[in-house]
């Protein structure tokens, strides 16, 4: 039989730890255990037999750690020599048990790899995916039965894994995460997240191991069991660690350990084993008690779940709200942000749009000028690590989707298919592999049908064809698409009447909103009443624009009267919100202090953005050429506040409001300026060097210099020497600006210095960072070592 | 025999004129949008929990615990002590994607939430070391924390001292290359427990960066 089919039928048992019996074999602290492997196979075979011999069925190969990072080409043993001789040993314990009489399996075990993924670490998405393919391609012709990939504390890593396998092999993939007393990853997953990402990549089993006993796997579990329509695994530790002098110790008994397994395997677990402590007696103990019990059923639970790195979220009745600002379409400030790759614009829109009540964001940034895949691929890391909303990758290039939907660390939405069947066949194959909730569009071949009845012909063609790909009903949104009342004043009513029928099918819906207002005065009237009209018609979910207060005003009281919001209480602090704003000081009071300044100095030492920009335009418009604005205005401003920063009479954070508020004159300016020109002193070249990724320091420096004049290229943290020389080159820098935070990383900046001493000998070189201090910067050979933004300002000015 | 221990709880109350000298202000108030900003971000912070795993160590002679050599300023830490807490805690992940996401809708705001943040591990620190103060018992009183990278005890002991208390796997604490830690609001320490009240100096004071633009 093989695990596929026992999965369906029965209990599977994993066997118990292995660090852990290393440990009492003698193991000591520091070794790496997959050593062993070569060096103690013995060892190794007698604890699977033990474990087999025991009544596991599954005996994990002693891979955890086998990856090429913990094992380099150019160490003691190869990468390959490792996990060969982990399956060998696995293999030859099997052969010693054939008179077990039954199905005997082993797993590649696969751990996480230690290091942390960006956007929060240094690890690239893609790098992980190629370490783990490393370990499970040798795994896979070696000869194991299934792929266990476990301990993942990271959903991002787990995911990285996951596709490894799957582009490997077509083995079963069972995975565990680690979690925590609060039910969350490290990274801050919870379990219906997990659950959500997992089911999506369609892996064989999910569940947990590790760090927790079994008695408090008890209280997690059944959350993975409410949700998960897969078969759950778990593999508790027995009871937390202790050191024994170097030894760590475990202290749930069997007895105790089988007696929460019975629990957790009556509570739905179906693949049941143990991590750190457990031994052969508890595997015994465990499975005497468990395989006399009936499995719970497994069953279909078909919820409409995306997720994101933290949380998943369901679109179960409460209507939804995906934040649409991040698609150039009519953006002119988009459209200019994605060819000039200025990801904090995009960055600024992600984290508004959240903090103003976007559920989930769109992501769209097609552009025909611009490289989209590769676009997708920058945006949805970085929004990433600055948002925990899940995604809605939207594109209408394969390429592009699928970059996105492999980065993305969840279960996305997909935007979108719609009724024409070359796009369902390009779309599908990848829901199929990555996962998602597809949005469905109503429109075919021959265009957007008249009537409601001709729309939901279509949402069934789509329905029937994501089913022939193996993705469930559940799985789709169906977008009935909103089109203009003002050319067609029935548009409105056959969108309407479209989602009333899908409603009543059960099939969800969503609804780009703003379209049915196009050509219109007062748009915001005719959306957010269109908006009541499609929620009360069972709308699911919109595309919409988060900062329209007719559009918030219209949802949180749409939720407050369908009783969707518990005592009304976010209608109460939404409205609150909403009044304060109202009655806030006008920006203009909070001007009119420094009267020997014009409006636009003022609002720069203020450091008030929008005002600036009112006051920078309003010059512009009135004749002030648009090079005498930066010189007798901004550059003045800003001076009037470093002046103040040296003194000390104000501190950074108001320096960088102000700074702040010059770059919104600066784009002012920009957008005035006569083509060809842009009033660029010349280029800086600036970066965090390889090995750190702090650049809050950096960023800052950056954006002073920026509103200086300077054209600055940044080269982001982390960046290997050459890549900042070539750039320096390229790019023809005057100075190149380096920022270093640890000691550890001197050595890079050192590196940097002697390579752009080489290559680049005519580029001035500034240092900074925390740790730098003049002796170093001159020992380093570096031109300058500047205390803080305002002294790299000086520097910069002083070779104009 | 040595208890491996976890450690959760809130962050708890943050000094705000820790924050302040974070952001470069020495012992000014800042101007009353930044103290604001300061404001909100600081009880975003105070609610997150800050997760530890903890163990109670003998000090052998010579102050050697398996890491290596303590080095002068470490040992100068520790004289007189019998035994020591080992401890790496973090913020984890949540005030990370707090500072990018604050740092995204401004630099100031960013800036802010850098210097709250790195205020709140060590607030909750400070709530960790009392509690273990407690655990230590009556006559018995804890030192400074003392971390890898201060003085001259070696930045390279993170590691092992990591791999002792099992915080990659109980707490996802990694390092990259360049032994910093990630998530980054994140600390790890030695604190020396003391039959005698100790004269040992804190905070800048008992520093050598003399230079150090946060001193104050």
């Amino acid at each position: 039989m093989t695990i596929r089919e026992k999965l369906q039928t029965g209990f599977l048992f994993y066997d118990g730890g292995m660090g852990s019996m290393l440990q009492s074999a003698g193991l000591p602290a520091g070794e790496l255990p997959e050593r062993w492997n070569l060096t103690h196979a013995d060892v190794i075979v007698g604890i699977h037999k033990a474990y087999y011999e025991a009544g596991a069925d599954i005996a994990c190969a002693n891979t955890f750690g086998a990856n090429a990072l913990k094992f380099p080409a150019e160490g003691e043993f190869s990468l390959r020599a490792v996990i060969e001789g982990a399956i060998n040993c696995a293999k030859a314990a099997r052969a010693q048990c054939t008179h077990l009489g039954r199905p005997l399996y082993i797993a590649l075990d696969v751990g996480p790899c230690g290091k942390l993924l960006k956007p929060f670490g240094t690890l690239d998405f893609e790098d992980a995916v190629s370490l783990f393919k490393q370990t499970i391609e040798i795994g896979v012709q070696v000869g194991v039965d299934l792929i266990a990939i476990e301990t993942m504390n990271d959903s991002y890593e787990t995911k990285a894994a996951v596709l490894a396998a799957k582009e490997v092999c077509d083995l079963p993939i069972f995975v565990t995460n680690v979690y925590d007393q609060s039910a969350k990853l490290m990274t801050g997953a919870t379990p219906e997240a997990m659950v959500a990402l997992l089911e999506g990549l369609s892996v064989d089993a999910v569940g947990m191991n590790c760090s927790l006993g079994p008695k408090q796997m008890e209280e997690i579990f059944p959350r993975l069991a409410d949700v998960a329509s897969l078969p759950l695994v778990v593999v508790p530790n027995a009871g937390l660690p202790r050191l024994e002098g170097d030894r760590t110790v475990y202290d749930v008994t069997p007895d105790d350990f089988a007696d929460s397994m019975v629990t957790l395997a009556k509570a739905g677990a179906r693949v049941l084993g143990g991590c750190c402590g457990t031994t052969p007696a508890h595997i015994a103990k465990l499975r005497e008690r468990v395989a006399e019990l009936i499995p719970v059923p497994l069953t279909e639970k078909r919820r409409t779940v995306i997720s994101s790195g933290t949380h998943a979220l369901t679109f179960d009745g409460d209507p939804r709200l995906i934040g649409e600002r991040i698609n150039p379409t009519g953006k002119s400030k988009l459209k200019a942000a994605l060819r000039e790759k200025n990801l904090s614009y995009i960055l600024r829109e992600a984290a508004g749009q959240q903090e103003a009540g976007a559920q989930a964001l769109d992501i769209n940034v097609g552009l025909p000028e611009i490289d989209e895949p590769e676009m997708m691929a920058e945006v949805v890391t970085e929004v990433q690590g600055i948002c925990d909303l899940p995604l809605q990758i939207d594109t209408s290039d394969p390429v592009a989707m699928e970059r996105g939907l492999r980065l993305c660390n969840g279960q996305p939405l997909v935007n979108s298919v719609n009724g024409k069947t070359a796009v369902m066949d390009a779309i599908f194959p990848l829901v199929q592999k990555y996962g998602g909730v597809v949005i469905g569009l109503t429109l075919d071949e021959d265009g957007i049908p008249a009537t409601a009845e001709g729309r939901v012909a279509i949402a069934h063609r789509i329905l029937d064809t994501a089913a022939r790909y193996g993705i469930g009903a559940h799985r789709i949104i169906i977008d009935p698409l909103a089109l203009t009342i003002s050319a067609d004043q029935s548009a409105a009513l056959v969108t309407l009447e479209t989602i009333r029928i899908l409603h009543a099918e059960g099939i969800r819906t969503s609804l780009g909103l703003s379209n049915v207002s196009f050509g219109l005065p007062n748009r915001e009237a005719i959306n957010s009443t269109f908006f009541a009209l499609a929620l009360e018609n069972g709308l699911s979910a919109a595309i919409m624009n988060p900062y329209s207060a007719g559009m918030m005003n219209t949802y949180h009281a749409f939720r407050a009267l369908h009783g969707f919001d518990t005592g009304c209480m976010e209608f109460i602090e939404k409205s609150v919100a909403l009044g304060s704003t109202a009655t806030a000081p006008t920006a203009a009071a909070a001007v009119a202090e420094e009267g020997s300044l014009s409006l636009l100095q003022n609002a720069i030492c203020k450091g008030l953005r929008d005002d600036t920009a009112t006051a920078a335009k309003a010059m512009l418009e009135s004749g002030t050429a648009p090079l005498a604005l930066i010189n007798e205005e901004i550059v003045p401003a800003l001076d009037r506040v470093g002046k103040r920063f040296e003194e000390k009479t104000l501190f950074l954070p108001q320096l960088l409001m102000s700074a702040e508020a010059a770059k919104a004159a600066f784009d002012e300016v920009k957008a005035a300026m006569p083509a060809g020109e842009n009033g660029n002193k010349y280029t800086i070249v600036i970066a965090t060097v390889h090995g750190d990724i702090h650049d809050i320091g950096k960023n800052i420096v950056r954006t002073l210099l920026e509103n200086y004049g300077y054209r600055m290229v940044d080269l982001g943290r982390d960046v290997p020497p050459q890549t900042i020389v070539d750039a320096a080159i390229r790019e023809n820098a005057r100075i190149v600006a380096l920022s270093a935070l640890m000691t550890t990383t001197i050595p890079a900046m050192e590196e940097t210095i002697r390579l752009l001493r080489e290559q680049a000998p005519d580029c001035k070189i500034a240092v900074g960072g925390a740790v730098l201090t003049q002796d170093y910067a001159d020992k380093m050979g570096a031109d300058f070592y500047g205390r803080d933004a305002m002294e790299t300002v000086r520097y910069a000015e002083s070779l104009l | 025999m040595t208890e491996l221990h976890r450690y959760t709880s809130p962050v708890g109350q943050i000094d705000r004129r820790e924050v302040y000298r974070y952001l470069g202000c020495g012992r000014n108030q800042p101007d009353p949008r930044t103290v604001e900003l300061a404001e909100s971000l600081c009880k975003q912070v105070e609610a997150l929990p800050l997760e530890a795993v903890w163990c109670r160590l003998p000090l052998a002679d010579g102050y050697d615990f398996g890491l290596g050599k303590a080095g002068r300023s470490l040992t100068a830490n520790l004289t007189g002590c019998r035994e020591t807490f080992l401890f790496a805690a973090t913020l984890g992940l949540a005030a990370d994607r707090l500072i990018r996401r604050e740092e995204a809708l401004s630099e100031a705001r960013g800036v802010i939430a850098d210097a709250v943040a790195s205020a709140g591990v060590e607030a909750g620190c400070n709530r960790l070391c009392a509690h273990l103060s407690e655990i230590a018992g009556a006559g018995k009183y804890l030192r400074p924390r003392f971390s890898p990278g201060y003085g001259d005890f070696p930045i390279t002991v993170q590691q092992p001292l990591l791999d002792l208390l099992s915080a990659r796997k109980l707490l996802g604490l990694t390092l990259t290359d360049s032994l910093l830690m990630l998530p980054t609001k994140s600390v790890s320490a030695i604190v020396g427990i003391s039959p005698t009240p100790s004269g040992c100096r804190r905070g800048c004071e008992g520093c050598e960066s003399l230079d150090c633009p946060y001193r104050i």
